[in-house]
């Protein structure tokens, strides 16, 4: 058996070597101030870090773990009334399997289960390779190995291994709870081990993601329009376009005439600024892009591509479901009148919805239409990839508490 | 002119005028073939290149990405017709192209290739020696890039000698045997760039194998060799230092399942240089526009011989650089370029791959 420690960073070879098996009580409760205070110090460091501090995405993740951040989690979930009422406490042990293609994503997991109060065995991909979640790694080792935090050893474990069915099941049988970022092949795959029988399990299977914009006058103003192209590009560039809250279409909802003005106007403006900062080899997404495009046009999917610049491309979809685009800038669009018109595209692999141009009212009417299971979030566009404690329609960090009855 | 007396004109002697005023119609008809036999292509060429009609230039010709000959069988004849489908895989790839052949095609491609041959090595059948090993062409459904090669070559030599056994180890017997009966004879050598170098340039020999009068051709791309440190020159100065192998008959060679028979070897100047039949045209990676000689981007590869399957114009994943035309120093005539190395694949991982491999 070989386990490539990262938190501990050292190479395991019995799985009773990590720190979070070492000791069976749990020492934090639920919402621990010593928990608030441990995000907060790695909140400090990540945005001090001269390497990490110049990577937006490690930024963002610095910036919602500093206290005022977790704070808003906790009140927003009415912690003091929920220890009145239902004595939450941890699950006990949560295996974390976390996604390859956000770096940050297993930190996001790792709070929500932590300030519950439990143990985190967390798997990271064995194809990180990104310096800066090494780096992170480091950060989250000199700060365990202070006085004040060694307690945090028996909480935060992190390792990597190849895949490795008899580490996956070990893991699995000790787990209280287990949190599968991996999508539909993984969860298929862990659903296959022996498991504690009360095992609580959370999936995130595979999802897509859709923008909707409506055409109004106001995106005339040409420095509205840039705004709203600048968010645009956020939702789509971010995480290469690979993310599940990724958009993979743009519903442009107007008139006919003006629909097509519009998308001629954003083809241009998002393969300008795509140009300028995105830093994909464009050879390789080129050819991508190239291929994708022969692809759709005949299967069908596609008959108007708009590929002046290989940095975005735009096709618009004739079918009645959205199709998996090739990422690295690469949407498909179409034209509706009505937003009731979307409601065809939306079934349970729909994820998030990044809107502009509509009330609260509008989305949740839309939201009260569409099946069950489908559209887990409706953000403004350039929101889109912003995590929160809800998602895939959990409450990740409910999720991760044990509530007890007390009856006097 | 007529297809088959441009077929007869010596290689490399078109310069850019004369070329074009007989490739261009050429083209033209192959386009409007495929427009009308390939449904495929048709879509592809009015939907991605907006053109359904007559090309006015070699550069308005709608181009195929090279992996659509992966993903789908393209053929512009009918499937009665169709003689044979050539498979072969890439050395990394296991999902082989697939190439529509009808006789017609097939008999071109021979043609071309004999042609561009004959001009650099006569036209007697010379004694050949494979640098390789004969288990390559054992699968005869989908030959590798390297069988395909080797068996596109073997035609030109004869009595043809295989040197690395089924463990792709060196059999020195068999260069001592070939040593013995043909050193310093005019004699033909095939074999992949760093097979060449690790099992030819780098042997250690106890006996004298003489190559004054050998023609070493090559391919398979320099990735290997120049990790190692070994650029074209060094290449060829080694092996003329231990065989007496003259410089000016080694070529390095550049071709693809794709497009077999219109090969590019190398000229006097260490440049790919186009035959007669072939055109390259490097696109700029950001919007497909051609970029001028000196200029790298993906490189574009056109062929008159392709008409059984749309693929007289395809876009390879080969990055490369137009270093010059019509003035090469041995006289031939025509572009001629060099590869720098291939579009890095990126690697995107989804949401759902934490763990696929």
């Amino acid at each position: 058996m070989e386990i490539n420690g990262l938190v501990p960073d050292k190479k395991i070879t019995d799985i009773g070597q990590l720190p979070v098996y070492a000791n069976p009580g749990f020492g934090l409760k639920t919402g621990d101030p010593r928990i608030l205070d441990f995000l907060n110090h790695l909140s400090k460091k990540i945005i001090t870090d001269p390497f990490l501090k110049k990577d937006a995405s490690y930024v963002a993740l610095g910036f919602w773990l500093r206290k005022a951040n977790i704070n808003r989690i906790l009140k927003e979930n009415r912690l003091d009334e929920l220890i009145q009422e239902q004595s939450p406490g941890p699950v006990g042990l949560v295996f974390h399997l976390c996604p390859s293609n956000v770096d940050t994503m297993f930190f996001y997991s790792l709070t929500l289960a932590l300030l519950g109060g439990n143990k985190n065995l967390i798997r990271v991909s064995s194809r990180l390779e990104e310096p800066a979640v090494f780096r992170l790694f480091e950060l989250i080792n000199e700060l365990v190995a202070e006085e004040g935090f060694s307690l945090f050893q028996e909480y935060i474990n992190i390792v990597s291994y190849d895949r490795d069915d008899e580490i996956n099941e070990l893991f699995s049988q000790t787990a209280d709870a287990r949190i599968i970022w991996g999508g539909d092949t993984t969860i298929d795959q862990f659903k296959k081990y022996k498991t504690r029988h009360r095992v609580k399990d959370l999936y995130f299977t595979d999802r897509t993601s859709f923008s909707v914009i409506r055409v109004t006058e106001k995106l005339r103003d040409q420095e509205i329009f840039s705004d709203l192209c600048k968010r645009l590009y956020t939702d789509i560039y971010t995480f290469d376009q690979m993310g599940c809250s990724s958009p993979h279409c743009i519903f442009i909802v107007g008139g006919t005439e003006e629909r097509n003005t519009f998308a001629d106007e954003v083809y241009q403006r998002i393969s300008e600024m795509a140009e300028e900062v995105y830093e994909r080899d464009i050879s390789s997404m080129a050819s991508f892009k190239l291929n994708k495009s022969v692809d759709d046009l005949l299967q069908g999917t596609s008959s108007v591509i708009r590929h002046q610049n290989n940095y975005f491309v735009m096709a618009d979809l004739l079918k009645e479901e959205v199709p998996h685009s090739c990422g690295m800038g690469y949407v498909y669009y179409k034209g509706i009148s009505h937003l009731k018109d979307l409601l065809p595209f939306l079934n349970d692999k729909v994820q998030t919805i990044g809107m502009e141009g509509f009330t609260r009212e509008e989305m949740q009417e839309l939201l009260s239409i569409c099946p069950p299971n489908s559209v887990h979030r409706v953000v403004p566009v350039g929101k889109a990839l912003d995590f929160d404690y809800i998602w895939d329609g959990y409450n990740i960090f409910l999720e991760m508490l044990n509530f007890r009855a007390i009856k006097k | 002119m007529e297809f088959n007396t441009y077929l007869e004109l010596e290689q490399f002697s078109l310069a850019r005028k004369a070329r074009l005023s007989h490739f261009l119609p050429i083209l033209n008809q192959l386009h409007l073939h495929h427009l009308k036999h390939s449904p495929e292509y048709a879509s592809i060429a009015s939907g991605y290149f907006n053109r359904s009609g007559d090309i006015g230039a070699i550069e308005d010709t709608p181009f195929l990405p090279v992996s659509i000959f992966k993903d789908r069988l393209m053929q512009s004849v009918p499937e009665n017709a169709v003689f044979k489908v050539l498979t072969s895989s890439g050395t990394t790839s296991s999902v082989p192209s697939r190439i529509v052949l009808d006789k017609e095609t097939a008999s071109l491609q021979t043609l071309a290739l004999t042609r561009i041959m004959n001009h650099i090595l006569g036209k007697q059948r010379l004694p050949m020696l494979i640098v390789d090993s004969k288990s390559v062409l054992k699968n005869k459904k989908s030959f590798s890039a390297r069988g395909a090669g080797i068996l596109g070559l073997s035609v030109f030599g004869k009595d043809h000698s295989y040197c690395l056994d089924d463990n792709f180890e060196l059999v020195k017997e068999v260069l001592r045997d070939f040593a013995d009966k043909y050193n310093g004879q005019p004699i033909l050598i095939f074999g992949f760039t760093f097979m060449v170098w690790q099992f030819l340039a780098e042997a250690g020999l106890d006996f004298k194998l003489d190559l004054s009068n050998a023609i070493l051709i090559h391919s398979g791309g320099w990735k290997k060799l120049i990790s190692m440190a070994v650029d074209n020159d060094t290449f060829k100065s080694s092996l003329g230092e231990k065989y007496s192998i003259k410089k000016e008959n080694i070529y390095n060679f550049y071709g693809m399942v794709e497009q077999v028979g219109s090969v590019f070897l190398e000229n006097s100047d260490g440049y790919l240089h186009c035959p007669n039949f072939s055109e390259v045209i490097i696109r700029n990676p950001k919007d497909f526009s051609v970029q001028d000689h000196g200029k790298e981007g993906l490189i574009q590869v056109v062929s008159l011989l392709p008409k059984s399957y749309p693929g007289h114009s395809i876009l390879t994943e080969d990055i490369g650089v137009v270093m010059g035309e019509d003035d090469a120093s041995n006289g031939w005539k025509g572009k001629y370029f060099k590869i720098l190395g291939r579009a890095k694949k990126a690697e995107l991982r989804g949401c759902s791959d934490t763990f696929k491999v």
